[in-house]
């Protein structure tokens, strides 16, 4: 194993999935550094999702993923949920469960089969439900709550697992925005401990903010790159169909300069 | 026994508890000619050989409907499905048609003698389930599967409805059969009962934390790591054992599957494990209790179980009508 | 047949697996099912094969009888062992003497409880019929006879008469045989000589269910010299094709009672000779009962059929 590989994540090469007979995406080839942020954004039907939920392992693809330094076909399937988790956007499910049962369902990867939530479980559940805020109204049931709470509940899931990356679909959708700064604020905790991330996010001015860009179109990945360079701000504007207005922001932290409207 | 993660357990049970050993007294004492409180000591070799194994096999029969109406709604993560979803009942209609006309004298009639017609709605149930999977190609995707199902189910009935009109003399039995009922329900049925609820709640109760992660989503279940497709093949053909068992012998019994499950997490907020045994003792009681009230509103004459259930079925769909239309949010 | 799970992964074959277990599961029941009563040679008793294909054995003569199919019935009744009934099903109606016998329900509900109360040593019933695993598994004696035509009721007459133990039961049998065929025949020749050869539409259930040649109720109507519109080859209940029917222009029609009002608005029905020379026999429903059943009473059903015909020949 490489010293090059252990500093990455996630890498993938020459990544290609076809869905219904069609190559949704063609031969992309990426390396997500460990403890970094990395925002994947694009238009509609570029195929971020598709990616993302492939990086997770839950649909085919063709080529080379290597996951933590190992290999994807060596790792087992519970051993690759221990250390990665997914967050997709919201599918529709039971209601009945309670939000600590929800955020408990994330240890699942780590507890035996059918055993008892340990001590260990149940702290970590407390700490990812305080962390989103949710511990408060953690006996009612997810269909008694709005669908922003309910968000923010499956991030405390997500979190739970306390993987070693962590893949997010859209996690800000129907988040108000109080809870979007905060949201920001999980992440960068997220990061300092060494937790990799990957989001796909469509509110652009906060995907600026962080480590690194994916930007997506049409099934290949155009650019990987910083999110203040020039680069990034053309590959951005490209594949919006140069709709978009940049504007720099005088400012103390190099990340906040640009901000991003439609013209 | 305390649920996975609630620490502390819903007084539902006991009073499920409570409720079956009611029905199961006053369903010993209800005799031929109406109540009989005393006949418990006269007719003993009665009581023992007909009313038991009918109110047995009535609680045995709710509890296989209320385990396999549990699993459907935990594996299609849709609180209106019901065990007969993927074409059972049809099949099961299908193969009491043919099975009595078989007994009306052809060469296969002692192969159907030996089966009877037990046998044969057992094998049309569990038959239609596999058909259905066959045409879904596995339980890849639930709406493909789901669809087979509708087709499975009509095209099986239509068969079925054709056959009783080429055959007009086994439409009296047939339609009896749909309408469900106990009367023949005896100690070998019993058993066999027990043995498949046995069978298919330990499997279910091994395999339940996949229906907890499914509630979640199927992608999020596998990114748990969660064997998702393999365990939801096991509990499609444990739904499909459980609703073959009880409709072979008792008949097309509505609703209890969609009501027990239903009626169990409105009242328990749990991971499926705890709640599959809850909905086993609920369909058993409201099955329990449906038989008994089917036996005692025109007694001595019966009324169809089947019947009950739908009108009582009924009644609880409308009282969650309104209730939906009075501001609850979910089902 | 694989299944895909995951990205790079496959999975055993797991729906083979699957049918596999079904295939097992599918013995179960043959194995558990109930087995069949042996028929070992005792003297004193009687084994016969039911029209289940199954050996009854009975060791002692039956003395309390239960019958759940009528024509069963009225042939233990004209067999003269009468008194030997203790309930019957909610249809039986002949003789007089039945009506105030216990009623048990019908074959699909049959109220088990009250029929086992009356602690019967003999059941006859209907071939299809879901009571008759749970009376043998109560250990109750069970035959099942379901005759169909003429010869099904002479052997059902036989059978029933060595059940019951009757002494000298082949004659006795015979001899009732004999009774009824005199009676038909002398139905038969008191048919009108006009009525003879006519053809003969017999109406069992609206919808255009029809009597055909191969059932009971069109073996008397050959035999008293009418000659049925829908013949063997469609089988012995069929739904006729109401265009075949208006074709094959029936001289006379039976009808139940409730379905004779519109029957010149059928479509095409008018042009019938039977609407148009008004020969129609209307069975009232008491009378219904003894055309339709195949049983011992085939004589007086003819008897019926003979005074409708005299009555429109005249």
């Amino acid at each position: 194993m490489s010293s090059a590989s252990q500093q990455f994540a996630l890498e993938a090469q020459q990544l290609s999935i076809c869905l219904a007979g069609q190559e949704v995406v063609h031969g992309v080839s990426l390396t997500l550094p460990k403890g970094q942020w990395v925002s994947l954004v694009g238009p509609n039907g570029a195929g971020k999702s598709t990616l993302l939920k492939a990086l997770a392992g839950l649909i085919e693809f063709e080529g080379r993923v290597v996951l933590l330094g190992q290999p994807w076909s060596d790792w087992t399937r519970r051993a690759r949920a221990q250390r990665m988790a997914w967050l997709g956007q919201a599918e529709p499910g039971q209601d009945d469960l309670t939000v600590y049962d929800v955020a408990m369902l994330g240890r699942l990867p780590h507890q035996a089969w059918l055993a008892s939530p340990s001590p260990k479980d149940r702290q970590v559940v407390e700490v990812a439900l305080r962390t989103v805020q949710a511990w408060d109204w953690r006996s009612r049931s997810l269909g008694q709550l709005s669908g922003g709470e309910r968000q923010r509940v499956l991030l405390a899931r997500a979190l739970a697992v306390q993987a070693d990356v962590l893949l997010m679909d859209e996690p800000l959708a129907g988040v108000d925005l109080p809870h979007q700064a905060d949201w920001l604020e999980w992440v960068r905790c997220l990061t300092v401990q060494g937790t990799s991330v990957v989001s796909v996010l469509h509110e652009l001015n906060l995907a600026l903010q962080a480590d690194r860009l994916w930007v997506m179109s049409q099934g290949l990945l155009v650019h990987d790159g910083l999110p203040h360079e020039a680069d990034t701000h053309n590959a951005l504007s490209q594949v919006f169909e140069n709709r978009l207005h940049w504007q720099q922001m005088a400012g103390q932290d190099l990340k906040n300069r640009w901000i991003v409207t439609l013209r | 026994m305390g649920s996975r993660f609630n620490p502390d357990p819903s007084p539902l049970g006991r009073w499920l508890m409570l409720l079956a050993i009611a029905i199961f007294m006053l369903g010993l004492t209800l005799g031929s000619e109406g109540w009989a409180f005393l006949s418990f000591v006269e007719d003993r070799q009665l009581v023992i050989d007909i009313r038991l194994p009918r109110t047995v096999g009535a609680f045995l029969a709710g509890a296989l409907l209320g385990l396999a109406g549990a699993l459907a709604q935990g594996l299609f993560r849709n609180p209106l499905a019901d065990p007969y979803l993927l074409g059972s009942a049809s099949g099961a209609g299908l193969g009491v048609a043919i099975g009595l006309i078989f007994l009306t004298g052809t060469s296969l009639a002692p192969w159907v003698m030996r089966v009877g017609v037990t046998g044969m709605a057992f094998l049309g149930a569990w038959g239609a389930v596999l058909v259905t999977l066959i045409l879904a190609w596995g339980v890849q995707h639930t709406l493909r599967l789901l669809l087979a199902g509708v087709v499975v189910g009509v095209v099986l009935g239509a068969c079925a409805s054709l056959l009783v009109l080429l055959y007009p003399k086994v439409q009296g039995s047939a339609q009896a059969f749909m309408l469900g009922s106990t009367s023949f329900v005896g100690w070998h049925g019993c058993i066999l009962m027990a043995g498949t609820l046995v069978l298919c709640g330990a499997v279910a109760w091994l395999t339940s934390p996949v229906l907890d992660g499914l509630a979640l989503g199927e992608s999020t279940a596998q990114s748990l790591g969660l064997p998702v497709t393999s365990v939801r093949l096991v509990l499609v053909a444990i739904m499909a054992l459980c609703t073959a068992a009880a409709v072979a012998q008792t008949g097309l019994i509505a609703f209890v599957g969609l009501a027990a499950p239903h009626l169990v997490r409105s009242q328990v907020k749990a991971v499926h494990a705890r709640t599959l045994f809850l909905s086993c003792g609920m369909g058993a009681v409201l099955l329990g209790g449906a038989d008994l009230m089917a036996r005692a509103l025109i007694a001595p004459l019966e009324l169809p179980v089947g019947v009950l259930t739908s009108i009582l079925g009924g009644g609880y769909m409308l009282v969650l009508m309104r209730r939906l239309s009075k501001g609850g949010r979910s089902l | 047949m694989l299944i895909q799970t995951e990205a790079g992964r496959k999975v055993l074959p797991n729906l083979w697996l699957m049918i596999a277990s079904a295939m097992l599961l599918c013995i179960c029941p043959l194995v558990m099912a109930q087995k069949a009563p042996l028929d070992a040679p005792d003297s004193g008793a009687v084994t016969l094969i039911d029209d289940r294909g199954i050996a009854v054995k009975l060791n002692q003569k039956p003395l309390r009888i239960v019958t759940l199919l009528p024509s069963l019935g009225e042939i233990v009744c004209e067999l003269q062992a009468c008194d030997r009934l203790v309930g019957v099903d909610r249809y039986s109606n002949w003789p007089d003497r039945v009506k105030s016998l216990p009623k048990l329900g019908g074959l699909d509900d049959t109220h088990l409880e009250a029929l086992v109360k009356l602690k019967p040593d003999l059941v006859l019933l209907a071939r299809s019929s879901r009571i008759t695993q749970r009376l043998e598994s109560l250990g109750i004696a069970v035959m099942a006879l379901e005759p169909q035509n003429q010869v099904d009721v002479q052997r059902a007459i036989l059978y029933i008469a060595l059940a019951l133990h009757l002494p000298d039961a082949q004659s006795r049998s015979e001899l009732l045989w004999q009774k009824i065929q005199t009676r038909l025949d002398q139905v038969a020749d008191k048919i009108p000589p006009s009525a003879r050869g006519a053809r003969v539409y017999f109406e069992v259930g609206s919808g255009y269910f029809a009597a055909g040649e191969a059932s009971f109720i069109g073996e008397t109507l050959k035999r008293i010299g009418l000659i049925n519109v829908v013949p063997l080859r469609m089988g012995a209940f069929p739904q006729v094709n109401p265009e075949f029917l208006v074709r094959s222009n029936p001289q006379i029609i039976f009808i139940g009672e409730q379905s004779v009002t519109d029957l010149s608005r059928r479509p095409g029905w008018d042009q019938m000779q039977a609407i148009q020379e008004n020969k129609i026999c209307r069975i009232s429903a008491e009378n219904s009962d003894i055309l339709v059943r195949s049983g011992p009473r085939m004589a007086e059903a003819a008897q019926l059929m003979l005074a409708c015909l005299q009555r429109v020949y005249h």
